[in-house]
């Protein structure tokens, strides 16, 4: 799993989460600034393929997670701003009650006895 | 799905090329900037364009995953397939117009079958709350027959009525007569029924105008009151409202017009008009001649009001001294939907079952040519799962082709079903005397759509996964080949071949019974000559001729009048005619009492009007009359019965309580075998007494319930003997005119209309049958040349003679139908006796018909053999081995 760089691939299952949080976190942004906050953030560590980050990103909106509006950049190019929506910020909830459970219960596992 | 979801793709579906090119907007300006990111890191310009465009993957894909995310998938997949299982089907239209015909005639026959067991069985009566509707009848179990019986008699009725407080009970008779009438300027004939007072109350059918009947009305000597149809209302008197006060002469009789029933009323009378029935203990209601139905009070439940009827029939039967003790019968209270069909149960379930073996043969046959065909298309089949088409696809694609067959054939059958229906409709009302209307509503199209969707899932799902479980390889090496025909697809077409024959063995033997049966019932000796006839109806239950003196005056007047018209040989008036009914009655015959036996009065010149030979004695002369000692005449079957065939004339029975001296002898001429256990026509025993010798009491009885006819033998064209015998009657009484003419053997097409249609449906079906099962032999033997073209020309370029080749491709043919056939009649034979109550002169086990049957489909199944093998003949050997 360890790619070039020391980076990773985003663990099965934690990308809608962390595409969430994402947006929770900076309120507006495109499909570029999302995958570049989660890379920044993660210090380099976690990279997000464009090609699961666009059909997340189809999938989010049709289960109405996010909304999209088009906006402009900076440069003044037409880009497609995303936001969580109230149901997108029940799903992050549900998702990190999840996460946490779950981690919590590997840590256990992981502890030395 | 949420319904938020929902939306969003239906938005989708409306706006799909808009949302694609954003979506490719959006990963444009992605990969743009990521570029510029590793251009900034240092990389060349057209390398950093590259790994980023790279990065995405193929983009196409993550378009069309996107667009498969967001859209109806499964729908899209359907619709897809779909238009490649009509390309498929449009491609092979041999195959297609095969199985659409078969299917279509299938679902059209069982569409317009089922329509009349919706009218006769299935629907409920139209009245509010039928199923607290129900009927009192007698069922009786003796060792050798069971069923029921719906007459009741007068103290039955009265026991019910003063005693049952769960139900509320009405009474009527179910002889619809025609009445002559006499209003707004008409004179003619309306169907007229006698109901008690609260009929309507207990159907639940309130008049439209005015009321019904009441108690005081309903009894012996009330007054003449009567109540009209809504038809009858607007129709002959215009919708006269004022007709409350004006008299109606109903049987040269004014009765007072009390009320009008609403249009929508339907009864199994099928009266126009309606008038008390004065239920009593004497006369008519001293024997069995009432009809008792009840509504289950409000409150009641059905058991208790059954246990009243049963409790008060018991005791009511407790009177009756004759029943002999093997017999048990009971007064039983069953429901109005059951009692109203229950003669119709039999010959209309064996028609649903006959068209139902149709369809499944159809099916199978059906079944056959799809396995045929997926034999064909192993190829096929086999390149696209070689090509990665998941087992679960194919099968899936092969049932949406058969999904569309069958929806194609769904809407092609109920065409053909309305066409059919359309032509069934009035014989099939008529024939079988359903009351109700014969239509194509909800519950027909509901059982139509069931049945083309068992269809589909019969005949196509266990093709599809026989295809599915083909082995690729073997599958794309045998198809080029094409050796020695595969055993694996011919095995289970052989036992559907086998199977199908064995359907059309029972069909075509209970389709051969019931026509020989019709042909029985048909073909009785007639006894009588029937050429140059001519018959009129003649209502007599009219106020004016309630004495025999007066009714015998206005034969012999009417009759002389017409025997001085031009042509005319002779002529008589008689109370029933062959074919027609005779009233049931006891006699006692030396040794034995109360024997049933039927009666009829005649005039004198009965038997040589219809050239009824006498064999012994001599016929009635006009100096039988009330003054000389009573006499009758017998015909062969009661001298048979009851003087064990010794000559009668000179011996003296006894008929309604006075003796009666048999002065002659007449072979047995059919009639409508009114006594139980007789045939629809039949000889049945018969008392024929001159009409100048029958009591007033018998002739109102007798009128209330028959018409009588007028027989007229001429050799003066038809047309100018109805006119003169209008003519006669007019000039004796003009307020009394024939109410129809007809030939003599009309009455015989009316008394076997049910069996003649019953024989007509069966013999089509059979034929229907027949057909397919030699389109499914004819089927297997041309693809049996097809598959071994290549081996059979082997053969004969080893030396095989043509004969040889042809035998060993048409004798399977040969064999599986004899199989079919042994197993059809086996299965025949077993059920056959299901039929014994509706077929006559016939065993249910006949062996000519059985052995006539296994004939005739052997002889269709050698022909549809042969045909397709003598194609071996053109076969060229050379050419054959040159083919592949």
């Amino acid at each position: 799993m360890t790619g070039q760089n020391g980076r990773e691939d985003i663990p099965p299952g934690t990308l809608d989460m962390l595409i969430l949080k994402t947006l929770a976190r900076g309120g507006e942004m495109h499909g570029f600034e999302i995958a570049s906050s989660i890379q920044q953030i993660s210090e380099d560590v976690l990279q997000v393929e464009e090609g699961s980050l666009y059909p997340a990103l189809q999938r989010m909106l049709l289960r109405g997670w996010i909304a999209g509006e088009w906006g402009r950049t900076s440069e003044n190019r037409r880009a497609r701003y995303y936001q969580l929506t109230r149901a997108g910020r029940k799903q992050l909830e549900h998702e990190l009650l999840r996460y946490q459970r779950v981690s919590t219960a590997i840590a256990r596992i992981l502890e030395p006895a | 799905m949420s319904p938020g979801e929902l939306w969003r793709r239906l938005r989708f579906l409306r706006k799909r090329d808009r949302m694609t090119e954003d979506l490719d907007e959006e990963m444009r300006l992605h990969a743009e900037l990521r570029a510029r990111q590793l251009r900034e890191q240092g990389a060349e310009a057209e390398e950093a364009n590259y790994a980023a465009r790279r990065k995405f993957g193929n983009r196409t894909l993550l378009k069309e995953a996107s667009r498969d995310m967001w859209s109806f998938a499964s729908l899209d997949t359907l619709w897809r397939e779909l238009k490649l299982a009509a390309r498929t089907l449009r491609r092979s239209p041999g195959f297609t117009i095969t199985a659409l015909l078969t299917l279509a005639l299938g679902i059209g026959a069982n569409t317009a079958v089922f329509s009349v067991v919706d009218a006769a069985l299935l629907r409920p009566l139209p009245y509010p709350a039928a199923d607290r509707l129900g009927q009192a009848v007698i069922d009786f179990k003796t060792p050798t027959e069971q069923g029921t019986f719906s007459d009741l008699d007068g103290r039955t009725w009265e026991l019910l009525r003063d005693h049952a407080d769960a139900i509320d009970p009405a009474v009527y008779s179910d002889m619809t007569t025609e009445a002559n009438f006499a209003a707004a300027g008409h004179v003619g004939y309306v169907r007229q029924q006698r109901v008690c007072a609260g009929y309507f109350r207990v159907l639940g059918v309130r008049p439209a105008l005015g009321r019904e009947f009441t108690r005081s009305e309903d009894t012996e000597n009330g007054p003449p009151v009567a109540i009209l149809s809504y038809g009858f209302w607007r129709n002959v008197l215009q919708a006269d409202r004022s007709i409350f006060d004006k008299p109606l002469l109903l049987r040269g009789q004014p009765y007072t017009i009390i009320g009008v029933m609403p249009p929508e009323l339907q009864t199994s009378g099928g009266a126009d008009i309606w008038t008390p029935l004065r239920p009593s203990t004497k006369g008519e209601g001293a024997d069995k001649n009432y009809t008792i139905i009840a509504r289950v009070k409000p409150g009641a439940t059905w058991q208790k009001a059954a246990s009243q009827v049963e409790a008060l029939g018991a005791r009511r039967l407790s009177e009756e001294h004759d029943i002999p003790p093997k017999y048990k019968v009971r007064i039983v209270f069953l429901p109005l939907q059951k009692m109203m069909a229950s003669d119709l149960r039999t010959p209309i379930l064996l028609l649903w079952s006959a068209v139902g073996v149709v369809l499944l043969i159809g099916c199978i046959n059906i079944a056959g040519l799809l396995i045929a065909r997926g034999a064909a298309r192993t190829r096929e089949i086999g390149t696209r799962m070689a090509l990665g088409g998941g087992r679960a696809q194919v099968v899936h694609q092969l049932l949406v082709e058969s999904l569309l067959l069958a929806l194609a054939a769904g809407v092609a059958g109920l065409a053909v079903g309305w066409i059919g229906l359309a032509a069934i409709r009035s014989v099939a009302k008529e024939s079988l005397g359903l009351w109700q209307a014969i239509a194509l509503d909800r519950c027909v199209l509901l059982a139509s759509g069931a049945v083309t969707l068992l269809t589909t899932v019969l005949f196509g799902v266990w093709p599809a996964l026989r295809a599915s479980r083909i082995d690729i390889r073997a599958a794309l090496v045998e198809a080029g080949t094409r050796g020695v025909a595969g055993l694996r697809t011919v095995w289970p077409r052989r036992l559907l071949i086998v199977g199908e024959v064995a359907l059309g063995v029972m069909l075509l033997a209970a389709a051969g019974l019931v026509v020989r049966s019709f042909l029985y019932l048909r073909n009785q000796p007639l006894g009588f000559d029937p050429a140059n006839v001519t018959a009129a109806t003649l209502p007599l239950q009219d106020a004016r001729y309630q004495t025999s003196a007066k009714i015998n005056r206005l034969f012999e007047d009417t009759l002389a009048r017409i025997r001085a018209l031009p042509g005319v040989e002779s002529a008589a008036a008689g109370m029933c005619l062959p074919y027609e009914r005779g009233l049931n009655t006891m006699a006692s015959v030396p040794g034995r009492d109360g024997q049933d036996t039927v009666l009829t009065f005649v005039t004198p010149d009965y038997f040589r009007a219809l050239r009824i030979p006498i064999l012994r004695g001599r016929p009635f002369t006009a100096h039988d009359d009330m003054h000389s000692p009573r006499v009758g005449v017998v015909n062969a079957f009661f001298a048979k019965k009851f003087f064990s065939g010794a000559d009668p004339v000179g011996r003296t029975i006894a008929n309604g309580g006075s003796p009666m001296q048999i002065v002659g002898l007449v072979p047995d001429i059919p009639l409508k075998g009114s006594l139980g256990g007789y045939a629809p026509v039949t000889p049945i025993p018969v008392i024929f007494v001159p009409a100048a010798q029958t009591p007033d009491d018998l002739f109102q009885l007798v009128d209330a319930w028959f018409t009588p006819s007028f027989v007229v033998r001429s050799s003066a064209p038809p047309r100018d003997i109805i006119a003169g015998m209008q003519k006669a009657i007019a000039t004796v009484d003009p307020l009394l005119p024939f109410s129809g003419f007809h030939g003599i053997m009309d009455i015989r097409s009316d008394t076997l209309a049910q069996q003649r249609f019953q024989a007509a449906v069966m013999a089509i079906m059979a034929g229907l049958a027949l057909l397919l099962a030699a389109i499914g032999i004819y089927g297997l033997i041309a693809q049996t040349v097809v598959e071994r073209t290549r081996e059979i020309g082997i053969r004969i370029a080893l030396g095989a003679t043509l004969r040889q080749a042809i035998r060993s491709v048409a004798a399977p043919g040969i064999v599986l139908a004899t199989a079919g056939a042994i197993l059809g009649l086996l299965a025949a034979f077993s059920v056959a006796p299901a039929l014994r109550h509706i077929i006559w002169g016939v065993r249910a086990t006949d062996p000519e018909t059985f052995a006539g049957t296994a004939a005739i489909l052997l002889a269709v199944a050698a022909a549809a053999s042969l045909i397709p093998a003598l194609r071996i003949v053109r076969l060229n050997p050379a050419e054959t081995l040159r083919d592949e």
